[in-house]
């Protein structure tokens, strides 16, 4: 099913130091140790050291020569490097490439989705069609929209805003697979997430709160005068808009409660489930949300009111910044950052191009290499769009089986906080484990479906020096420390001399194990 | 002798390759007494459990008027109701399979509970209690972590501390010196690559991850790890005594952290095991229902396995918080403060249900209408790793708490 000419990956194209230069004016001025660094590494010689180049990432990070900066905003702003978009970025520079990801409507993605309406047409019906299916289509489409996703995901062309909806899916997080869920959460993703994904911000909070999905996933269908549930309520305060921090009291989840009351689904029992206001069920009462007065007698304005008061709070801003910071920057951003970000959603009223926009454009982000660890569906990403695969029968199974060992299904995350986005959490013996036997077994052929194209990688190259280098600029792409190369040249040559051809048998068998390596070492597991 | 009758099933189940491979000497650090104590196995019901559902204050006459349709009914009072443990508390009808352990006094449950931080937040609330630290920051340090580092002489087995599932709980972390295993299956950890290139791909992964990282410490922890469980086999050891664990997810962790602590010289010191899904706002009953049957049918199932190690191995229940007193509208339960927590092992001063009881009348319910905490969870804690597990640095453990001059007296001094 994920036979796709996208899949094949162009040859790698030598990058000219003087393109990259022009590139990147702007930046040199400020940052010209670490461009000339990247530029002079490109053609991945082994002589950068660690005593040569000061690292300036985070302490979490591994301590490995930076890549440069188009490798940079290319590793975070997609789900893995593909050569053609390493090539185009080359072609237009960093900044025409931010702002052409920032406008994704202007991208022709037109191939990626005919894909997707043709394989997966599920995603597209109505809340009423869907509830129409009969039992066996039903887990069809729940099941499509989780490969439509990943689909997306690892295949658009308009990678950074498959990054911001996957964002935004784990902002809002509903976990699918449960009950109606399994098929709200269709709607929810493509009425609600996809559509707002670099919007506004209260466009996205308006439209999630009369999600049928969210009504349901966070108990706010049930949500009545005598009684109310304070599920949503205290979570759309601490996860949605204004965060832990954000000054609400239990009071004011109570109030807040209160305002809510009455939202919920017109037939709330099965997946035609949609919003619809109940007067019988509001408390119709005076209500004081965070210091504001919601005056008595009013309806379903109470709770988009309060919608209103939580995008204008005052930690709103920043709390969306510190979120997308971490996504985009570090584990620990820096406050600099962060406030340069949330001060672009306070003075935009909440548009995320704008936040996206500073962010990227900063210099914390230049500095930030590595300082990110792969979260599964990236490493995937990665794998799948940077190294020559064909993939053919039994591929679908092999990724579906892959993202649920490594832990990152689509929608499958129970808590309302969404999927983890630190490395502490991924970066665990288990989490690393499973990453090395796939590589391992993708290097040996032994990758159901998925195959690697050995005579691309190997290419021309004879002897163990010539063998770890082309393989290494082939699924790097990014210059090894002298040490690192010297122990995978040790690897390939077992103690014998470094410069002289191997035996085809040989340099077969381990390009195998060079692949494998590579691909499960951290230079290819941080971002 | 475990290690000869180890060895002998090993020798004749495995093909010879193992056997050939050299063994590593661990033998000074991994013997089963180099850190004095028992086993500790943590297990955590994310979500916060209702405690009042859970250990149920049957003849407290609030309770039944302020849960109305959610109480559970005073023992003898037909279908679905408490199992009495002590004429006040009584146990979820669910929970059946522990009722034998109690009367055996093996088995405590410690009541009006938890946290006395006022957060409703899960995440705050988790936080707060696996770090055993009461503000945000400060402290980065889980309490086992810092448990483990504290103890001196503690050696390095890789599998001092152990997080049963795809990731590791923030209570074990450390400052470097124990770096926690994250083991979902020990059938699947294990390096799997082709034969002929196998030591020299491990020698190579492990030169490219020789850094002080992050990422080269779990790399580092994975290859050690990955080794010694290879050579040790746990999964060789059975269920006994005919213990039946549950086949849902946590009976199966269960049952393998019951096989990696039977393989001593792994030399397991503290393990943690998740139980989510207790987040119950809506239609609560069915949902609890389920989730205490497979809690204690998987807790006695570990009982009558372990036997006569459960002497040595003592296991504690935790979750963020409790519920609400009274319910809402939709038959569940909000976010609430005060809750219990269970004990059980050979160590466990059982039979009992520890509560300085603050009732749920008008006046005696905490904030929006919760359940008090009248013991400070850092008291149940700090006993259990100063009397079972020998460690007496406690103000390390818990930095920002000071213990009470008497402990409650739910475990025996070893």
């Amino acid at each position: 099913m994920f036979a796709h000419g996208l899949l094949r990956s162009e040859t790698v194209q030598t990058v000219t130091q003087g393109r990259y230069m022009t590139t990147l004016t702007r930046r040199q001025f400020a940052h010209g140790a670490v461009a000339l660094t990247g530029a002079a590494t490109l053609s991945l010689l082994p002589q950068v050291s660690r005593a040569a180049q000061p690292i300036t990432t985070v302490s979490n990070s591994a301590s490995l020569p930076p890549p440069d900066p188009l490798f940079l905003l290319l590793s975070r702003t997609s789900f893995g490097i593909s050569e053609a978009d390493r090539a185009h970025a080359q072609a237009i520079g960093f900044e025409a490439y931010v702002e052409q990801q920032l406008n994704p409507e202007a991208i022709d993605d037109a191939e990626v989705e005919e894909y997707v309406v043709t394989h997966f047409p599920y995603i597209f019906l109505s809340a009423a069609e869907l509830a129409a299916l009969e039992d066996r289509a039903r887990s069809q489409a729940a099941r499509q929209l989780k490969l439509a996703t990943v689909y997306r995901r690892w295949f658009s062309r308009r990678q950074l805003y498959e990054v911001m909806a996957e964002f935004w899916t784990n902002h809002f997080n509903i976990f699918q697979d449960t009950g109606p869920l399994r098929l709200l959460k269709i709607v929810d993703d493509r009425e609600v997430i996809r559509p707002q994904a670099m919007g506004r911000f209260r466009d996205m909070l308006h439209a999630s709160a009369k999600s049928p999905a969210m009504l349901f996933y966070l108990d706010n269908f049930q949500n009545v005068k005598n009684g109310p549930n304070e599920n949503y309520s205290r979570e759309l305060m601490e996860l949605h808009s204004i965060g832990v921090e954000g000054g609400f009291s239990e009071d004011d989840v109570q109030e807040v409660a209160r305002c809510f009351t009455g939202w919920g689904l017109g037939r709330r029992d099965d997946a035609a489930g949609t919003f619809q206001f109940s007067p019988r069920r509001h408390d119709f009462g005076e209500k004081t949300v965070l210091g504001h007065t919601i005056p008595a007698e009013q309806g379903i304005e109470d709770g988009e009111q309060v919608l209103d008061i939580l995008a204008a709070h005052a930690t709103t801003g920043s709390f969306l910044a510190t979120k997308l910071c971490r996504r985009f920057v570090s584990d620990q951003p820096p406050d600099s950052l962060v406030e340069e970000v949330a001060a672009a959603y306070d003075t935009t009223d909440g548009d995320m191009r704008e936040m996206l926009r500073t962010l990227l454009l900063s210099d914390e982000f230049l500095d930030s290499s590595d300082a990110k660890f792969k979260r599964p569906m990236e490493f995937v990403g990665a794998v799948l769009r940077g190294a020559p695969l064909e993939l053919g029968h039994g591929a679908e199974r092999t990724l579906t089986d892959l993202i649920a060992a490594l832990g990152q299904i689509p929608f499958h995350w129970a808590p309302p906080n969404g999927y983890p986005d630190v490395m502490e959490y991924w970066a665990t013996t288990n989490g690393l484990l499973f990453r090395w036997n796939f590589s391992l077994a993708l290097g040996e052929g032994e990758t159901r479906g998925i195959r690697l194209d050995l005579a691309a990688l190997v290419g021309d190259a004879g002897t163990p020096e010539q063998l770890v280098d082309h393989v290494a600029e082939s699924l790097l792409r990014r210059p090894l420390t002298t040490e690192d190369r010297d122990d995978l040249i040790a690897y390939v040559s077992e103690g014998g001399a470094v410069d002289t051809p191997l035996s085809n048998a040989v340099r077969q068998a381990k390009a195998r194990g060079l692949v494998g390596l590579m691909l499960s070492s951290a230079y290819f597991q941080m971002r | 002798m475990p290690l000869s009758r180890r060895r002998f099933i090993q020798s004749m189940s495995l093909s010879v390759l193992p056997l050939l491979k050299p063994r590593i000497s661990f033998s000074a650090t991994l013997s089963p007494n180099s850190t004095p104590g028992d086993v500790l196995v943590c297990v955590f019901q994310r979500g916060g459990v209702d405690g009042l559902n859970m250990i149920v204050p049957h003849a407290d006459d609030d309770y039944h008027l302020l849960r109305q349709n959610l109480a559970i009914p005073r023992p003898g009072e037909g279908e679905g109701s408490a199992i009495d443990l002590d004429g006040f508390f009584g146990l979820h009808p669910s929970m059946s399979a522990l009722k034998s352990i109690y009367d055996a006094g093996d088995l405590a449950a410690i009541h009006a509970t938890g946290s006395p931080h006022e957060t409703h937040s899960h995440f705050d609330a988790m936080d707060f209690m696996e770090r055993a630290f009461l503000e945000k920051g400060g402290i980065f340090t889980g309490w086992l972590g810092r448990h483990l580092e504290s103890l001196m002489n503690a050696g390095s087995a890789p599998f001092r501390a152990v997080g049963m599932g795809k990731a590791t709980p923030t209570s074990l972390r450390g400052e470097g010196e124990v770096v926690p295993v994250a083991i979902s299956s020990i059938e699947e950890f294990d390096i799997i690559t082709n034969p002929g290139e196998e030591d020299a791909i491990k020698d190579t992964l492990g030169e490219l991850y020789d850094g002080k990282s992050f990422v080269d410490t779990q790399a580092q922890q994975t290859l050690a790890a990955t080794a010694l469980l290879n050579e040790q086999e746990p999964s060789q050891y059975e269920p006994e005594n005919g213990a039946e664990y549950p086949t849902d997810e946590f009976g199966q962790l269960m049952l393998q952290v019951g096989q990696l602590i039977k393989t001593e010289e792994l030399g397991v010191e503290a393990i943690c095991v998740d139980i989510g899904g207790w987040d119950t706002h809506n239609q609560q009953a069915g949902i609890l229902s389920g989730l205490l049957t497979t809690l204690s049918d998987t807790l006695a199932a570990f009982y009558t396995d372990m036997g006569t190690r459960m002497e040595c191995i003592t296991l504690i229940t935790q979750s963020e918080f409790g519920r609400r007193a009274s319910g809402n509208a939709s038959l569940g339960t909000d976010h609430g403060h005060g809750n219990c927590m269970l004990a059980m092992g050979g160590g466990v001063n059982g039979g009992q249900v520890f509560a300085d009881w603050p009732g749920l009348g008008d006046g005696q319910l905490y904030g929006p209408g919760d359940l008090d905490v009248t013991t400070d969870w850092r008291t149940v804690l700090g006993e259990l790793l100063s009397k079972r597990l020998g460690n007496n640095n406690l103000e390390g453990v818990f930095p920002d708490y000071t213990m009470p001059p008497n402990f409650l007296g739910v475990f025996q001094s070893i």
